[in-house]
Formats: structure tokens, sequence, C-alpha cells
């Protein structure tokens, strides 16, 4: 079995990834930051696409994307910091073999956010495989997702040598920071 | 200080183990760093569902290992256009795409051509092939290159260099090890055919022997490039074949050496027949270090024997490997031990890792000496 591992894919896609805030940018890669957690995020919600799309907390950080980083989530507050990658670290993301539309899962996104499609995807069983046919339109989304997943593909969204991270335990925040 | 909103992308769920995490070596780094912009380097992850997963290069193989981790990593992006995010709380907003526990580390490591072997059992090249040429192409058992490229955990690289040190045969595209009796055949004309056709070995007209082969041998054209490829240089613009003498003159030794792996012979009765077989130009480049990593020396009577014992055909598992060579001898001297270790090191710093690991060092008068770890139960 055979599984390409491409960095700087060529030709670019229709709509190129839309670019992180300046100051995330500085941190590493205009396109994608890693933040670190102690633990995990916990999110209750009664199914699983409930959380789509909702609000974690705020993201503080300085302009030149160093400094100290904070992060509040409800009353917690998380102090962090930047730090440098020993070895830089590829991000991956498996992409689906179509041949022509080369659809990163950042640009399936956009277009699966469409309504029409959410409307077909709260009752299907969410199959990412199945997902990503949805864009050339029509009904294409029930392909056995067996013969996608043989064709897997994986790119390389970015390289990051730098990561943010939230190493400490959240304090306690009374009222709203000013 | 900018504030960003942090939210779950708005295709959280769908995004979830899209993303993977690869921590890139230095020179794999570099490689991609040097890439201009806008060409595409890609590998490939090889490995069949049973097999630990390996990731190629053009010429290296690493392996593939996961490492969790106990902190979570947050795959951030900024939102794709259009999407609907909860923008309640005004500031700019940044998704995360997906929660990551592992990371997946890459080792170099020797490519793993050990299974060709064992899939090539019974496909030999030899004699009988030269009349059925054409057979060849119908015969379903075969295995092509194009598989093994596909199927075996080595880089290209490694793996055309593996097919020409293991002496594999490309015929129609199936992979055919050659016979080891026919190659000592093959050899042992084309020195004759040196010295009887007066042709200086470090320029040989191709076409001429070649033709001869095919002709009065009846050896066919891409059997006899191929010989030649693995015993030298072809130029191809001047057409002559540069021979490498040491790498003829080892064949044909271990050739000999194949008849001796119950009964020792005395190294000066092997030495003259490996002499007499290689004829007079050559008989002066004959060296034992050549075998190397091929025969065990004993000493009875004062007298040295040597024994075939070949690195190639030892357990690829080091542990086990180790279990053989201390089976064969009960200690070893660190220079004797490391031709047999060559396959299964990267480079003399993973050699002695190994040593280090397997091995108890002993120093004596005459040096160091390696035996098994007694504690040893593997």
């Amino acid at each position: 079995m055979l599984i390409p591992v491409t960095f700087n894919p060529p030709g670019s896609q229709p709509t190129p990834p839309p670019k992180l805030p300046m100051a995330l940018a500085k941190v590493s890669h205009d396109e994608v930051v890693l933040i670190e957690l102690q633990g995990a995020l916990e999110v209750e919600v009664t199914q699983p696409t409930d959380k789509n799309g909702k609000f974690v907390g705020k993201l503080t950080i300085d302009e030149n994307g160093s400094g100290k980083p904070t992060l509040m989530i409800g009353h917690h507050l998380l102090e962090g910091n930047i730090t440098p990658l020993t070895k830089p670290l590829a991000i991956l993301t498996r992409i689906t073999a179509d041949a022509g539309s080369r659809d990163t899962n950042i640009s399936s996104s956009s277009v699966s956010d469409a309504p029409s499609d959410r409307n077909n995807r709260g009752d299907e069983n969410i199959d990412m495989n199945a997902m990503d046919c949805d864009d050339d339109g029509g009904d294409s989304g029930t392909q056995p997702s067996a013969i996608q997943s043989q064709q897997a593909q994986w790119e390389a969204v970015g390289i990051v040598k730098r990561k943010i991270v939230f190493s400490k335990r959240p304090m306690p925040i009374v009222g709203r920071l000013s | 200080m900018p504030e960003y909103d942090l939210c779950f992308s708005a295709s959280a769920t769908d995004d979830a183990a899209t993303f993977k995490l690869l921590e890139l070596p230095p020179e794999l780094a570099q490689l991609i760093d040097t890439t201009v912009q806008n060409s595409s380097v890609t590998f490939t992850v090889k490995g069949q569902p049973n097999e630990d997963a390996v990731l190629c290069t053009q010429d290296k193989t690493y392996t593939l290992r996961s490492v969790a981790l106990s902190n979570s990593v947050l795959v951030v992006t900024a939102p794709s256009s259009g999407s609907s995010i909860d923008n309640v709380n005004g500031g700019e907003p940044a998704v995360i795409r997906d929660e990551l526990h592992e990371i997946l580390e890459l080792l170099p490591t020797v490519p793993r051509l050990h299974r060709l072997i064992g899939l090539l059992r019974g496909r030999e090249y030899d004699e009988s092939d030269e009349t059925s040429y054409s057979d060849s192409q119908k015969n379903p058992n075969f295995y092509s290159y194009q598989d093994a490229k596909s199927e075996i955990q080595a880089s290209d690289t490694e793996l055309e260099r593996g097919l020409k040190e293991k002496r594999i045969l490309i015929i129609n595209g199936f992979l055919r090890p050659i016979s080891k009796d026919y190659l000592q055949n093959l050899l042992e004309i084309v020195l004759n055919l040196l010295v009887s056709l007066a042709l200086p070995h470090d320029k040989v007209p191709l076409d001429d022997l070649v033709s001869t082969l095919t002709e009065d041998h009846e050896v066919p054209r891409t059997v006899s490039i191929q010989l030649m490829a693995w015993f030298g240089e072809i130029g191809e613009s001047e057409g002559k074949w540069k021979m490498d003498v040491g790498a003829v003159l080892k064949e044909v030794g271990i050739g000999i050496l194949r008849q001796h792996r119950r009964d020792p012979v005395a190294k000066e009765a092997f030495i003259a027949k490996w002499k007499k077989a290689v004829g007079d130009t050559f008989e002066s480049s004959i060296d034992l270090n050549l075998l190397s990593g091929n025969y065990l020396v004993s000493t009875t009577d004062g007298k040295d024997l040597l024994t075939y014992f070949p690195s190639a055909e030892l357990p690829v598992d080091p542990a086990q490997r180790f279990t053989d060579l201390f089976l064969a001898r009960a200690r070893w001297k660190g220079d004797d031990i490391a031709p047999f270790l060559l396959e299964i090191a990267l480079n003399s710093k993973e050699r002695d890792k190994l040593l280090l690991k397997y091995c108890r060092a002993i120093t004596d008068a005459q040096g160091i000496w390696y035996t098994s770890r007694t504690q040893y139960t593997g």
C-alpha cells in the first residue's frame, strides 16, 4: 500500500487557503498555528456536531506574535508561552484523490458549509471521505468510502517551528478583564 | 494587544482526525526548505497492513513511529470564508480544526529488502531460461519490479541498489534472482573471454562481449547487460565496459567458498583454487578481505581454515542475528563481527549501539572481545 505525502503541493487551489490574522501568523506559519494545552478541551453537547462553530475562548497575543499569550475560557484564564520546537513539525492533512479537483480540507469545508449541504449532513452518518466528494455536485457523495480511503493522500498544510503552549493551571477570574 | 476569538471550526466533527503532525528530521526539513517554491516534494508511506509503516524519500527510508502526547495540540487556522461562526465577541475569529494527541516521529532505518528474498524464492533465473526466454512473460507467478516498488519498504534508489547487490535480474519487468551456479559460470566465461579475446578489463568493447556471449554461450543480451552493470560501469557513450575487478573476484571467490559450508578448507588451498579460477591477469588482485562477511576463520594445528558463513543468510532481527552469531562462535573481535552487522546497522554508531545492547565486551591482552550477554534469554 502506498500513501503519498506531498509538500508544497503543485497547482494553486481554486481558493487559496485563508490566512491567519497578523499576530497569529507571526508565530510560525501564516495559515496554521499550533496551540498546546495541558489536558484536553471538554465539551458537553448532546450531538457531536453541536459544537461546530461554537465559541471556545478569547486568545490574546502580542502584535509581533511574541510575548505572553493568554487564553480566556469562560471564567478561567490561561497564561502561555511561545516555544520553539526542537524539530520542525509538518502539519499534514488528508485529502481525497479526486482527479482534477484537489481540495484540501480547508477549501472543502467552505463548500460544505453551504446551507443546502448542511441539511443533508445533519441526518447522515458523517463520513469524512464521502463528504469531500460532495464538491463534485449531485449525489456522488454516496461513493463507497472504502475505495476513497485506499487512495488516501496526505498533504502538508505547513511546517511550523514554534508553537503556543499553555502549560499552567487555569486561574479563575471574577468579573471581566479590562 | 490584539484579541482573537478561538472557536471550533464549523466543520469540526468532519475535520476530526484529518490532521497529523509529522516531526521532520533536520535533513528532511532542509530538503523541503531548499526545494524551490511551486515545486512539490512527495514522500511515500509504504507498507502492508500487517507491517510497520515506513516513509520513503527518493533515496532514504524512515520508520514511522507514533508518539503519544499527554497534552493535546490544537490545529488552528483562519476560518474558511463564508463559514458560520458564532461571532458574538467581536474579535477576529480563529478556528480549531482538530485536536491531536500524538505526533509521528521519523527514524532513519535500513531498507527492508529481506522480504524480496522470500518473495523471489524458487524464481531463480538459470540456463534453462535461456531457451524458454519468452515464456517468462506468461508466467503469472513471477513478481514484477512494479510490485516490488510498491510493496517493498525501501526507497526507489535503495531498491535499485538492493537488486544490484542481491544480483536480481529484471526480465520483461519481472524480478528474477540469478541462480548462483549460473552466475558463477557466466563470470568465469567472461574472465576467459577477456583473456582469449585479449580485451583490456578497464575498457572492454561492450558490443563485442555481448555478442560473443549471445552467439557462443546463448546468453540473452538483457542478461549480459545487467550482469555488466552489476560488475562494473557501462560507459553508454563510448560503448565500453569498465570491469570492477574486486566485485568479480569477490563473486568468484564466494562461488568457490560456497562448497565449504560444512567442511572447512585450508586457507592456502582456497587461495590457490581462487587464483586458478580467475586466471593469471587478476591473480595479484586477490585479497581475502574481499570476502569479508562471508567466511569464518578457525585455526587448527597452526593452519587457518575457512568456512562459508554468509551474512546475507543471517536473520534480520538483531536479537536473532546475535544469537546466530554467538552460536557460530562464542566470542568475536570487533573487526570480525562488524561485517556481519552491516546489513542491520545504518552506520558505525548504530552498530556500536547494537553491540552495546546485545553483547558483553571483555578486554584482555589481545584486545576487546564481544561475547553473548549471559542474561539474554530471547
